[in-house]
């Protein structure tokens, strides 16, 4: 399914009234940093028993799409004068719009509640209102799972992230051989360094 | 009398500097992490650690 990358990449979206339903219409246009768009459809067991030893087949688990978009300042550009109504642009995102449905009222949601957990630490502070956006996305139909807490919980996690990459810094992955290999390489330096302090040392004392 | 100036000890652990200097720069040639975080906590501390054993090692035999 093609996608737009760069510049040229729009996401568009509208209000669905009623849930469930693809929207129809004119998209409105919103301003994003940067977003993802994966989905995945992993394999269960079959929990049915009393079939033998064989074990049952496999099954499919649901398609889970997940969308996860950096907005920011959305609230105030998200006007519906920017609306497009280029049929062409709509079809061309309606991947997009398709896994999109419903980012809208969770995006001024999560603009709400980045200004709310700005007050936790510096890195989100109302200037940066970038905020992560969940979505799953069932089989067949699309719908919202992503809620306060589960933004909560993402956001949170980021910080997490955040703070594992500064340990990540601090400890790297080799600080053992760091600290083990710098005196080994020293040994010959340092000896012949000491052996050559030697040679200037007088036989019998200073006189 | 004193060993060679400024001092045996002091010596040393010049030695041991610039062992470590030349031993860290070779190090740093195949280490691969480079976050300025990680290069100013456990360089400082193998360096610092060759330094001590030099000032041992000068208080040993650098004394005549």
């Amino acid at each position: 399914m093609a996608r737009a990358y760069g510049s040229s990449a729009h996401l568009l979206m509208k209000r669905e009234t009623i849930y469930g339903e693809a929207a129809t219409g004119n998209y409105i246009r919103i301003p994003f940093n940067r977003c993802n768009l994966g989905s995945e459809q992993g394999l269960i067991d079959d929990p049915v028993l009393g079939q033998g030893r064989d074990p049952l087949r496999i099954v499919q688990d649901a398609c889970l799409a997940v969308l996860e978009g950096h907005f920011s300042g959305l609230h105030p550009r998200f006007r519906t004068d920017q609306c497009l109504d280029g049929p062409g642009t709509a079809v061309t995102m309606h991947a997009l719009y398709f896994e999109g449905r419903g980012v809208h009222a969770i995006a001024l949601l999560s603009k709400w509640d980045a200004e709310r957990i700005g007050a936790m630490g510096p890195s989100w502070n109302c200037a940066d209102r970038s905020v992560l956006v969940t979505l799953g996305a069932g089989s067949g139909c699309c719908s919202t799972v992503a809620s306060k807490d589960t933004l909560r919980t993402r956001v949170r996690s980021q910080e997490a992230e955040r703070s594992a990459a500064w340990s990540s810094r601090f400890v790297g992955t080799n600080w053992w051989r760091c600290l083990t290999v710098i005196p080994m390489l020293s040994v010959a330096p340092l000896a012949f360094t000491l052996r050559a302090l030697r040679w200037g040392a007088p036989t019998r004392g200073l006189a | 009398m004193g060993g060679p100036d400024p001092g045996p000890g002091l010596t040393g652990a010049v030695a041991g500097l610039l062992s470590a200097s030349i031993a860290a720069t070779l190090y740093a040639a195949n280490c691969t992490d480079d976050s300025p975080l990680f290069v100013a906590v456990w360089y400082p501390l193998a360096i610092g650690f060759v330094a001590l054993v030099g000032c041992l090692a000068g208080r040993r035999w650098l004394q005549w």
